[in-house]
């Protein structure tokens, strides 16, 4: 368990300490199969925010830069970030630019210490019933190729900027390239069955968004969660308190619950807007193993009450 | 009015007839199910253009005995075949949700 310690991350290094103890696993029937083998690979504490929307999202700020969601992240010790613009991918590839361009600005000035943040390709979802579902991938080339797939299944309505915001799809320096002409806030004719089997054949993790929230939720439109929905997780809005979130964890049943910022400008990126992956290392791997409570990687219960 | 007068008078194409013979009175539009599962007033049909198998359990739970989809729009076969189980009678309309009110207040049906 040293090895945080002596590549000299110190929020990580402090976090592992307690990592066994503390936190909540949802399942827990499985938490700690990791630590017995000789060959188990050292898990940390990796603060992760995996829901973050860009200027590519028309109702995003357009503070929501690429270098600037990379500093904000790092300064609130975010070390795993998906980006999750509304029903794109397109600006995946700016972030990953900007995240390694930083790194490596640190590595040649020797203060590289890890706390840029490693870049997970997502979208958030709009299904036919208007649900919020967000969908991760192993890289930003399974992004595209599904950004295809539903691109095809988006109604044709043009975005008017005047109403809606601008849909900038940028480099890493936040150079505009491009706009989407068709509007991106808007449910493709997909349903959420559909799309949740979509992403799984193709690899993906999904999650359903926000349920706690009144809109695009899927418990609001269809009611409760069944058992044999294909989701790897839910995730409840930030603006719970803790007792409402357990409230909710005893409504999801052995779900696994995740909390993430759906920042829509800068200062809605924080550390306590997100939560913490106990993981080897942050990749989608990984984050699929912890997301279904595997091999030891786990969610900790995002709340600071931990559930009984 | 029975169902059955309902559905003749909206000239609805019906995929179930369920228990045409039962009177309603009332009637509630939406298609957010904890909307209306926390709404729906008694004896009440209900207009949606959500043709999801989570309606028929809606419908099922408020004692719905018949559902209006409205816009023209295509139930999912796991619907039909749960209202068929469950004796909910189906009605496809091709009119928008907004014109199926009109028609159903115009022969007495109230919110």
């Amino acid at each position: 368990m040293e090895s945080a310690g002596t590549e000299g991350r110190r929020t990580l290094s402090e976090s592992e300490t307690h990592a066994p103890e503390s936190g909540h696993s949802v399942n827990p029937g499985a938490s700690t199969s990791a630590f017995a083998g000789e060959t188990a690979p050292l898990l940390r504490r990796f603060r992760t925010d995996l829901h973050v929307h860009s200027v590519l999202s028309p109702c995003a700020e357009l503070e929501m830069g690429a270098p600037e969601i990379i500093q904000r992240a790092s300064r609130e010790e975010i070390t795993l970030l998906a980006l999750t613009d509304h029903n794109a991918v397109a600006n995946v590839p700016a972030l990953m630019e900007a995240a390694e361009v930083e790194r490596e600005r640190l590595r040649v000035s020797g203060t590289d210490d890890g706390s840029i943040p490693r870049i997970l390709c997502g979208v958030e979802v709009q299904t036919e019933e208007d649900i919020h579902l967000v969908a991760l991938f192993r890289s930003a080339e399974d992004g595209f190729a599904f950004q295809e797939w539903l691109w095809e299944a988006l109604p044709s309505r043009a975005n008017d900027p005047d109403i809606f915001g601008y849909q900038l799809i940028i480099d890493g320096k936040n150079a505009v390239l491009d706009q989407v002409a068709t509007l991106l806030v808007q449910g493709v004719s997909r349903s959420v069955e559909e799309v949740i089997a979509e992403i799984r054949h193709r690899g993906g993790l999904s999650f359903l968004a926000h349920v706690d929230r009144p809109g695009f939720s899927y418990v609001e439109v269809l009611g409760p969660v069944p058992e044999d929905l294909a989701v790897d997780a839910v995730e409840l809005s930030r603006r719970l308190s803790a007792e409402e979130a357990l409230a909710w964890r005893s409504r999801l049943g052995a779900r696994t619950i995740l909390r993430s910022s759906d920042a829509h400008r800068l200062e809605d990126l924080r550390r306590e807007h997100c939560m913490e992956l106990l993981l080897a290392e942050p990749t989608f791997d990984e984050v699929a193993l912890a997301l279904r409570n595997e091999a030891g990687r786990r969610v900790l219960w995002p709340w600071e009450e931990t559930p009984p | 009015m029975t169902i059955g007068e309902i559905l003749s008078h909206l000239g609805a194409d019906v995929a179930n007839i369920g228990d045409g013979e039962r009177e309603v009175t009332r009637g509630i539009v939406g298609d957010l199910l904890s909307h209306v599962m926390g709404t729906a007033p008694e004896n009440a049909l209900w207009i949606t253009i959500h043709g999801h198998l989570n309606v028929a359990a809606v419908a099922v739970l408020r004692d719905i005995p018949c559902v209006i989809l409205a816009g023209g729009r295509t139930p999912s076969p796991e619907f039909l075949e749960r209202c068929c189980t469950e004796g909910i009678a189906v009605g496809l309309m091709k009119d928008a949700a907004f014109d199926v009110c009109g028609k159903l207040w115009e022969i007495g049906l109230r919110g």
